[in-house]
């Protein structure tokens, strides 16, 4: 499906400073209907910061962002409902069971016949036999199973996710990248951070490298290559190098607001 | 002792030294610090007043050493393991020391405890005694021989199978009650133990073990006691008595290191379970939740419920009331302590009530004075629960992050964590304040105070305490330690200090009203009340600005 023009997330001119500390420094881009935009960089480059930033965690210091078509200053509520978040370190009700938590996100954002969609999200996830399991008893990667059925539970217009694979066996790393395609196929969006580049390169339409808060680069891989001057069969992994190597080189293709 | 575990500890011990004082640049460090200063200011200011003297009777002094004993004891055997920091697994564990460094260098800070303590205790105490700085001495060695037989009990635990684990420690539990019942029937005359158990017919079930008058009456224990009595010149007993007070407790501490090193069991292996343990039990009482771990267990899912109350944020409001319903054991407990409170209360008023009754009526002043003083008693039971009932910010700390997330207003999602523990308290303070009102007979005005009362208490309260564990979550979500000791103590002052504009007001407006007595308390109770719900309103639009803006979150 070709990406709709419209952007769920439309990120411009922001900036984060903790103290004197700049995290994130002047970073723009959008992120439209049905695109899976991968966010990669090294350990502090702004990463989480941007993921929380746009999630209305952190507050940014400088710029506008909009989630939904919401601003998320002025309009935090409305631009909540817009998105769906799952934090690289999942935190789940320990007295709450997997229905449960499902009953919860189902109440909290007012989802109507929302139990007609339980069986088949949990189906889809693997989480059918531990429907009942407290969540204290999941393992890591059945809480992030269980944090993604949360998330796919309410159909948001975008779902951020922070090292969405961290935990998971291989057949459910296949599962997720194949509800992920799913859904962004069906328009929604999807903004993901992670280390594992291959997962990116095979996942993403859109990649976006971070270097020291700063964007380097931003576009399609076939894109970035060929701005990097870099042979067409280069992995996402050579042009990440490429271009974090050469710092103040902006190699910024499409989607400039 | 080794020299690099002793430069560990040194450079551990000038580190958190360090540490401390800069913390004092925080008004919360200060305002905690000062508060423990002024309050053992305030000992030594008046530790020349008798009632210090009556604290350290011989009996007071004997008691607290059996409480120091066997608390070691059991608090070690129940530990089952040496305790150490994470860190000293990683490293030291696998370094070249041997166990008896490990074990002394774990001791280390107990010996400094053990002379700090003396010295505060010599400072308070020592007008009390004809020899302090032996006294001092005495308590310190005792201290230590506390810490070694506890540290050993620890070891022996830890090394044992955990069926005879259990079976001991009530074994332990059962002879601490015992050296206690008969402590407290030699010292104080208290006969906790039935008359019944020292008849000839229950000691004849205990056959042939030994009797407590068999062992007293024994002819070798009276030749040896014959043996203790002075002979020599009234100096020279001086000294001697003072020599083997000290030498006593010296032979103990050395004794009881001795007891600790023949402990041949491999520490390590108890250790690693019970540093990791002991780590995450605490993590896990800070954040409000269960020590114990749900193992897997078939529970069913309760069915999403129907009323419009839980939709939105009100799906808050059901995830803590489905916890309530989930933590039995604790709300067993809860229970039982409010059974006692406001029982005890309850029948203190109705025996008050029956003496005046029978006496013809108690004088008005009198009955009133004895009912407010049960009301603030009751109002107090707050304080205690808030504790008991972790259903709020408290457990849901950790959820900070996605909390942000959830489409709702900051007031809102504030009003549906405290709503939880400030009705549970409401509910308990309920039990005491029936009978209160039954018994009390109040008028209109002064029912309407109580009824309105209690809820601002309550929610005062409950604000206060989540305010603190809001910015002590948030403190961790940033990577930093979440709460001190410090700040506990500052929680706990204004705990305290959040219903002085209330009173005050009150006191004022009874003051200024003071000819028309009718009129002067329902003013002042009407202004205390608006004071106090003002204040309340205020800590909550706090929370919601805390929970809103405050930055919960720092990339790495």
């Amino acid at each position: 499906m070709e990406a709709n023009e419209t952007p769920v997330i439309q990120v411009e001119n922001f900036s984060k400073k903790y103290g004197q500390f700049a995290a994130v420094s002047d970073l723009s881009f959008c992120v439209r209907s049905g695109e899976i935009v991968g966010l990669v960089g090294a350990n502090g480059a702004g990463k989480t910061t941007t993921l929380r930033a746009i999630t209305c965690i952190l507050r940014s210091s400088v710029g506008t962002i909009r989630v939904g078509g919401y601003d998320i200053e002025r309009s935090a509520v409305e631009a909540k409902r817009a998105f769906a978040y799952i934090p690289d370190t999942v935190h789940p009700y320990d007295v709450l069971t997997v229905t449960e938590h499902l009953h919860f996100v189902a109440l909290a954002y007012r989802i109507l016949n929302a139990e007609s969609k339980y069986a088949a999200l949990l189906e889809e996830l693997e989480l059918k036999d531990k429907k009942d399991a407290m969540a204290s008893s999941l393992s890591r990667g059945m809480l992030q199973k269980l944090s993604l059925a949360c998330a796919f539970l309410r159909e948001p217009r975008v779902i951020i996710l922070d090292e969405p694979l961290t935990g998971l066996d291989p057949r459910g790393i296949r599962n997720i990248k194949e509800s992920i395609r799913r859904r962004a196929a069906c328009g929604t969006a999807f903004l993901l951070s992670s280390h594992l580049l291959v997962l990116v390169e095979t996942l993403c339409d859109q990649v976006m490298i971070l270097h020291r808060g700063r964007k380097m680069a931003f576009g399609s891989l076939e894109e970035i290559r060929h701005r990097a001057t870099l042979d067409k069969d280069a992995s996402l992994e050579d042009v990440f190098f490429a271009v974090t190597e050469r710092p103040g080189e902006s190699l910024e293709i499409s989607n400039v607001l | 002792m080794n020299r690099a575990l002793l430069y560990l500890w040194f450079s551990l011990l000038r580190r958190k030294a360090l540490k401390f004082a800069y913390s004092l640049r925080r008004p919360t460090s200060l305002v905690g610090f000062l508060a423990v200063v002024s309050l053992l200011g305030f000992l030594f200011y008046f530790r020349h007043h008798k009632l210090m003297g009556e604290l350290v009777r011989r009996e007071n002094l004997v008691g607290g050493a059996l409480v120091m004993l066997c608390g070691s004891l059991f608090k070690g055997f129940l530990q089952r393991g040496l305790e150490c920091e994470p860190a000293d697994i990683e490293f030291l564990f696998t370094s070249p020391f041997t166990q008896r460094q490990i074990i002394i260098y774990r001791l280390l800070p107990n010996y400094l405890f053990a002379v700090f303590q003396s010295l505060v205790f010599m400072g308070l105490f020592a007008s009390h005694f004809q020899y302090p700085i032996l006294t001092a001495l005495c308590l310190s060695l005792f201290q230590v021989a506390c810490f070694h037989l506890a540290m050993a009990a620890a070891i022996f635990g830890g090394a044992i199978p955990e069926g005879t684990h259990y079976r001991m420690r009530w074994m332990i539990l059962g002879v601490c009650f015992l050296i206690g019942a008969s402590y407290l029937r030699l010292a104080w005359g208290f006969r906790i133990v039935p008359a019944f158990c020292s008849s000839p017919i229950v000691q004849f079930l205990f056959y042939p073990a030994l009797t407590l008058p068999d062992a007293a009456n024994a002819i070798a224990v009276h030749q040896w006691t014959l043996g203790l009595e002075p002979t020599g010149a009234i100096a020279m007993r001086e000294f001697w008595l003072k020599t083997s007070y000290l030498a006593g407790f010296a032979l103990a501490a050395g004794a009881s290191l001795w007891l600790l090193f023949r402990c041949k069991t491999n520490v390590f292996e108890a250790a690693l379970g019970t540093t990791t343990r002991l780590a995450e039990n605490r993590q896990r009482l800070q954040q409000g939740r269960r020590i114990t771990i749900e193992k897997e267990q078939a529970v069913r899912s309760v069915r999403m419920p129907k009323s419009i109350l839980f939709h939105g944020v009100g799906a808050i409001l059901w995830k803590n009331l489905i916890a309530v319903r989930r933590c039995r054991k604790e709300m067993m407990v809860a229970s039982f302590f409010i059974f006692c409170y406001t029982g005890f209360f309850t029948a203190l008023l109705w025996i008050y009530h029956d003496l005046a009754r029978k006496a013809g009526g108690a004088p008005l002043y009198e009955a009133r004075g004895f009912t407010s003083g049960i009301a603030a008693f009751l109002g107090m039971l707050a304080f205690f629960l808030q504790r008991m009932f972790p259903f709020d910010f408290r457990r849901d700390g950790r959820h900070l992050l996605s909390f942000r997330t959830l489409p709702t207003s900051p007031i809102a999602l504030t009003l549906a964590e405290v709503a939880v523990p400030t009705a549970m308290c409401l509910a308990a303070q309920a039990c005491g304040v029936i009978p209160l009102v039954i018994f009390g007979k109040f008028d209109w005005p002064t029912l309407v105070f109580i009824v309105l009362g209690y809820p601002a208490v309550s929610l005062a309260l409950n604000s206060v305490w989540n305010l603190h564990y809001l910015l002590a979550a948030a403190k961790e979500a940033e990577g930093r330690s979440s709460s001190s000791a410090v700040g506990m103590v500052m929680v706990v002052a204004l705990s305290f200090l959040v219903f002085y504009p209330a009173g005050l007001t009150t006191v004022k407006v009874a003051n200024h009203f003071i000819e028309n007595q009718s009129l002067a308390f329902t003013l002042a109770a009407s202004a205390g009340l608006a004071v106090q719900y003002t204040i309340d309103l205020l800590l909550l639009l706090t929370i919601a600005r805390v929970f809103q803006r405050v930055e919960i979150s720092r990339d790495s």
